[in-house]
């Protein structure tokens, strides 16, 4: 009975100990992951209030009866850098495909130029432009064709 | 100690193993299903935290276009998260004004979308003119809303 019983404990032990290093394994694992996937967040959150645009100039030049050609002048005055190819441009709501930008990066105090060709507008139409930067910074502005 | 006393040991010895060792493959399975459970509840957790999107359309200027023979209202959905995420109408969850619009009215590409990239969910409904307020929920809760007018 003496053997017996002992036998019986270690064999619960030893499937406890192994029990309880599976759960621990999964456990850190998951906790480091979660950790960063926080960091993630706070920088992203931190980025994004440190994330200023204003757009300072907006020339839109008649290239044809119905067309127009768009350039569009932004300054960084914000502390982060951006990336252009986030960039999302609009026109009177429509999402703008085909943006030329000079610069792959915007950094701070610095300018970024995009062009848009071929859009459809005569001389002296107004039209509303908004630019929404990677992390979700909105700005717009009004223009006229000239 | 007679033979049988020895062999009644034997018996009672081989017993209490088969029954250490059924318990013990129990709580295996039990600790594999509980860490797998772990493990998804965590994964889950990570989505939830680096996924977000919003809707970036110019709330005065909302575009429309045609499915079908319908008109649908288009919404620009951009990721702003740093993981991507199904941009699909299985997937999602459009609600105008509180009010459920099916999947059958919603249409969307791409169908994945990725950090920085935008999207777009056209959404077949009728609005009267005046102020509406959208909300899109992704597959994981995570959710978004703007108000626009018409």
């Amino acid at each position: 009975m003496g053997f017996s019983v002992t036998a019986a404990f270690a064999l619960m032990m030893i499937a406890c100990l192994v029990a309880f290093g599976a759960i621990v394994t999964v456990l850190n694992t998951n906790i480091r992951a979660i950790n960063a996937a926080e960091k993630q967040q706070t920088e992203l959150k931190v980025e994004k209030a440190n994330t200023d645009f204003k757009i300072t100039s907006v020339n839109a030049t008649n290239t044809t009866i119905s067309t127009y050609d768009l350039t569009v002048v932004l300054y960084n005055d914000g502390s982060t850098t951006l990336k252009s190819n986030d960039f999302s441009v609009l026109i009177d709501g429509v999402l703008q495909q085909n943006v030329t930008y000079n610069v792959t990066y915007f950094y701070p105090l610095s300018y970024m130029k995009f062009t848009i060709d071929g859009l459809q507008g005569t001389v002296g139409s107004t039209h509303r432009l908004e630019v929404v930067s990677g992390n979700g910074i909105a700005k717009f502005a009004e223009y006229t064709v000239s | 100690m007679g033979f049988g006393e020895c062999a009644a040991h034997i018996i009672l010895f081989i017993a209490v193993v088969i029954v250490a060792s059924s318990l013990s493959v129990m709580m295996a399975t039990t600790v594999q299903k509980i860490s797998m459970g772990i493990e998804q509840q965590g994964s889950n957790v990570q989505k939830l935290l680096v996924t977000s999107f919003e809707i970036i359309n110019d709330p005065e200027n909302i575009p429309t276009k045609t499915v079908g023979t319908n008109t649908a209202y288009v919404f620009y959905v951009k990721n702003t998260g740093t993981d991507s995420f199904p941009l699909e109408n299985s997937t999602i969850t459009v609600m105008i004004d509180g009010t459920l619009i099916s999947q059958a009215n919603v249409t969307t590409s791409p169908p994945v979308l990725s950090p920085g990239q935008t999207g777009e969910v056209d959404v077949v409904t009728t609005l009267s003119s005046g102020d509406h307020t959208i909300r899109i929920v992704l597959y994981n809760g995570v959710s978004a809303s703007m108000e626009f007018s018409i």
